[in-house]
């Protein structure tokens, strides 16, 4: 019978918002689960809570499921937000769900613990109609000794299974894990088995084969199963469409959770003196190797096969290492495993193969490979070997191979190729480029991106005298200072000529001195024209040096082209 | 009687002064096919002298003679990096990864970046910042002409433009030379190493089996192992650091 209680109203925000958390039942019986669910009323969002707190007790076999309920009243919405978890105790007596705090909307909330009482199951009672069970060949083995587990279902005949939930083997913790059955649909054994007198279909809901790791005892955690369970309904006798005629179409169904339990399994250490080459190895084996050909040419590949059969873990050790002889190029091995699924033991083949290449002529031998095991049956160390192969290597192949590299051309035949020679002396040459030459070059480099630019002084009195470009390019100058445009016009007479001058005659001085011009011209040209250039300078300066109106523009001009023509046709 | 006659070579070497005795003395021991000594001999040159492309060289033929053909392309590439332009040097190398890894052709690079690599292979970086001082140096001199001359011709111009991407191209060249010295490369030098995922030949996965021989570039250390890459095909891993030799 499933009764609500709703524990404890939280508490209100001012739009109508609440937060209720509820389970379905408080008083249950081991094995069985309950529903923990919290609502949230006119919330925006789900309520988020941390459910690591639940952990300690209960175990979460289902969950978070969500569900949004939206009603709308006389025009007025609201909506229901339930969040909700299936939990299963994990121990009887009186629990606790703690504290439950989280927030929604932004906002936290803290309900009160809620207690659960957890009776004893009285001897399976509840589950004698159902249950499942882990059934072990041993319970004690050596390390790397094959545990059989095997899963089943029992079920009373009249009973019916509605479904069956997904469910996954628990990670075997401490085991090499090797899958032996998997069923895909339930199918029952033929025939029954009967425990306490009572007769019980069984099925197998799967097999593992487990290899245990290195411990002194390792356990098999309890696999939880939820198994829905056909119930006869109970019949309201009064209800007209539910009549004893229509029963059998109308039944229902409850959902059992089954559990296994806790084995624990001790492993029994290995007799003393084991072998060097020991590892890992625990059944029984048999090891052969073989060869595809036994006479080769060279550079030809063989296949070499190492196989080994048998029972035990056959999957989870390595194989001893094997030292080929020298001159036999060795590939990479392909490993191959066959697994033998008819059968309740990990049985099987497993193979690897190389391909290896002679380089050389002669007679290899394949060396002896040799497996050192635990043998069950006997309970004490075994090993098998797998014989020698000698291979012979014929050269009848290397005349067409050293063709290959051989070269003809015209005149001479490239035999063979290798390295050349040693050299015989050391050279003299071993620190050509010394740091200080580089840094020389550098600094020259910056003596001469910068000195013409820092020294103007040293620019004009060295270099301009020695330049002969500068007399050539002296009219040129001139004319163009004349043509401008701007400035007073006698400014630019003066300075044009002192220019044309100072190139021309490579003048030191400033200032355009009378006497100085007469002196230097004085060999070179006729007086006529010199006088007419004084006349200019001086009418050049009188304009500079007074207030008088600046007039006869074009004609001065004119005449001090004239005169700076005639000077450079004389002067050069 | 052994181990202390082996002592007494071995002073006997280190106090022999003259570092081209030594290497004639080793010469002889190659010629003798005494090849283990001989490469005593020439390490102990290195350890004194250590920019000796000769001495690499003739490591190189001592190792290739032993067979550690590893060892052999490492002292080889050594040499080839301090002097780049030996023909000799050149072929044995490319003799040993040819010997190692078979013929292998690299995938086409575009041709500017061939026309690169091989300018920028021919000298060494010592080299190559001298080259490019001088390079400098003909742009300072060329614009002080440029300055006293007083011209503005458009052919000074164009030379001057030429002559500055001339310097800016050796610099960048000089800088990407750098930067790669300054990676840490090395030479696979043991046969056949596996690179794994982790720093723990227990734990890791491997990655990859290395043939010797192959080009490193060390990326990390951590106490006995290494981050690398494979310049060849760019995988990373970790791998000891005995089984590779540094450039």
């Amino acid at each position: 019978m499933i009764f609500n209680i709703y524990l404890f109203l939280l508490f209100s925000f001012l739009n109508g918002q609440s937060i209720q958390i509820a389970v379905d039942k408080n008083d249950i019986l081991e094995g069985e689960y309950f529903t923990l669910e919290i609502e949230a009323t006119n919330s925006n969002g789900f309520p988020e809570i941390d459910t690591g707190v639940l952990k300690s007790d209960f175990e979460i076999l289902g969950g978070p499921n969500q569900q949004t309920n939206i009603q709308f009243i006389n025009g007025r919405r609201s909506s229901i937000k339930k969040i909700s978890w299936i939990l299963s105790p994990k121990k009887s007596g009186k629990l606790f769900i703690p504290k439950i705090s989280g927030f929604i909307d932004g906002k936290n909330f803290e309900g009160k613990s809620i207690a659960i009482n957890v009776s004893k199951q009285k001897s399976k009672t509840p589950f004698t109609e159902i249950f499942i069970e882990a059934e072990l060949n041993k319970k004690n083995a050596f390390i790397g000794e094959q545990i059989t587990l095997t899963l089943k279902l029992y079920k009373k005949e009249n009973l019916k299974i509605t479904s069956i939930d997904d469910f996954t083997m628990p990670e075997f913790r401490g085991f090499w894990v090797e899958q032996l059955f998997n069923p895909q649909r339930l199918k029952y054994q033929k025939k029954m088995e009967i425990i306490n007198g009572i007769k019980y279909q069984v099925a197998n809901l799967g097999q593992r084969a487990l290899f245990p790791m290195p411990a002194n005892e390792h356990i098999i955690s309890p696999i939880n199963i939820k198994i829905g369970v056909e119930v006869q309904k109970k019949r309201n006798n009064r209800d007209p469409f539910f009549d004893p005629f229509f029963s059998s179409y109308f039944t229902d169904s409850k959902i059992s959770l089954l559990k296994t339990d806790e084995i624990k399994i001790k492993i029994d250490p290995f007799p003393v003196n084991k072998p060097n080459n020991f590892t890992g190895a625990v059944g029984t084996f048999k090891l052969s190797s073989k060869t595809d050909v036994n006479q080769v040419k060279i550079n030809e590949g063989i296949t070499f096969t190492i196989m080994l059969e048998g029972t035990g873990n056959l999957n989870f050790f390595s194989f001893p290492d094997i030292v080929f002889p020298e001159n036999l190029e060795v590939f990479k091995p392909n490993e191959n495993f066959e697994k033998d699924v008819f059968r309740d033991q990990l049985t099987g083949k497993k193979s690897i193969e190389y391909i290896l290449i002679p380089r050389k002529i002669g007679e290899f031998i394949l060396p002896n490979i040799t497996l050192s095991y635990f043998n069950l049956s006997k309970n004490k160390w075994d090993k098998v070997n797998s014989g020698e192969i000698k291979i012979y290597v014929q050269g009848k192949n290397e005349s067409k191979n050293q063709e290959n590299i051989t070269v003809q051309s015209n005149n001479n035949q490239l035999l063979a190729k290798d390295i050349r020679y040693i050299f015989k002396d050391l050279s003299n040459s071993k620190n050509y480029l010394s740091n200080t030459l580089i840094y020389l070059i550098y600094f020259v480099s910056l003596f001469f991106l910068f000195i013409p630019s820092i020294s103007k002084k040293f620019k004009t009195k060295i270099f301009f005298n020695t330049n002969k470009n500068n007399r050539k390019n002296a009219k040129r100058i001139a004319l163009k200072i004349l043509r401008k445009n701007n400035g007073q016009l006698y400014d630019r007479i003066s300075s044009a000529l002192y220019l044309f001058l100072k190139y021309k005659l490579n003048l030191a001085s400033k200032n355009l001195d009378q006497d100085q011009i007469k002196l230097l011209l004085e060999e070179k040209i006729e007086s006529s024209l010199i006088d007419d250039l004084i006349e200019i300078i001086v009418k050049c300066d009188e304009v500079k040096f007074s207030d008088r109106l600046q007039t006869d523009d074009s004609f001065i001009l004119k005449k001090t082209i004239l005169i700076i023509e005639k000077l450079d046709s004389k002067l050069k | 009687m052994k181990l202390f006659l082996q002592i007494f070579f071995i002073i006997s070497i280190t106090n022999a002064k003259n570092i081209s005795e030594k290497f004639q003395h080793a010469n002889m021991l190659m010629k003798q096919e005494r090849y283990n000594e001989a490469v005593q001999l020439y390490k102990s040159i290195l350890y004194e002298e250590p920019l000796r492309s000769e001495v690499y060289y003739n490591l190189g033929n001592a190792y290739f003679k032993l067979d550690s053909l590893g060892v052999a392309a490492w002292a080889y590439t050594k040499a080839h990096l301090i002097s780049p332009r030996n023909e000799d040097i050149r072929y044995n190398l490319n003799f040993v990864n040819k010997k190692l890894f078979g013929d292998i052709r690299l995938p086409n690079k575009f041709f500017l970046q061939k026309f690169y690599n091989r300018i920028s292979n021919t000298f060494t970086l010592k080299e190559w910042i001298f080259i490019g001082s001088l390079g400098i140096l003909l742009f300072s001199i060329f614009n002080f002409l440029r300055k006293i001359l007083l011209s503005k011709k458009i052919l000074y111009s164009y030379v001057n433009l030429i002559l500055l991407t001339l310097v800016l191209f050796i610099n960048i060249l000089i800088f990407n030379k750098y930067t790669s010295t300054k990676n840490k490369e090395a030479i696979l030098v043991s046969r056949s190493s596996k690179l794994f995922s982790e720093p723990f030949s227990s734990s890791g996965t491997v990655l990859l089996v290395v043939n010797e021989g192959q080009r490193l570039e060390v990326i990390e250390e951590m106490d006995q192992w290494s981050l690398v890459k494979v310049v060849f095909n760019s995988e990373k891993g970790w791998i000891q650091n005995k089984s590779y030799l540094e450039l």
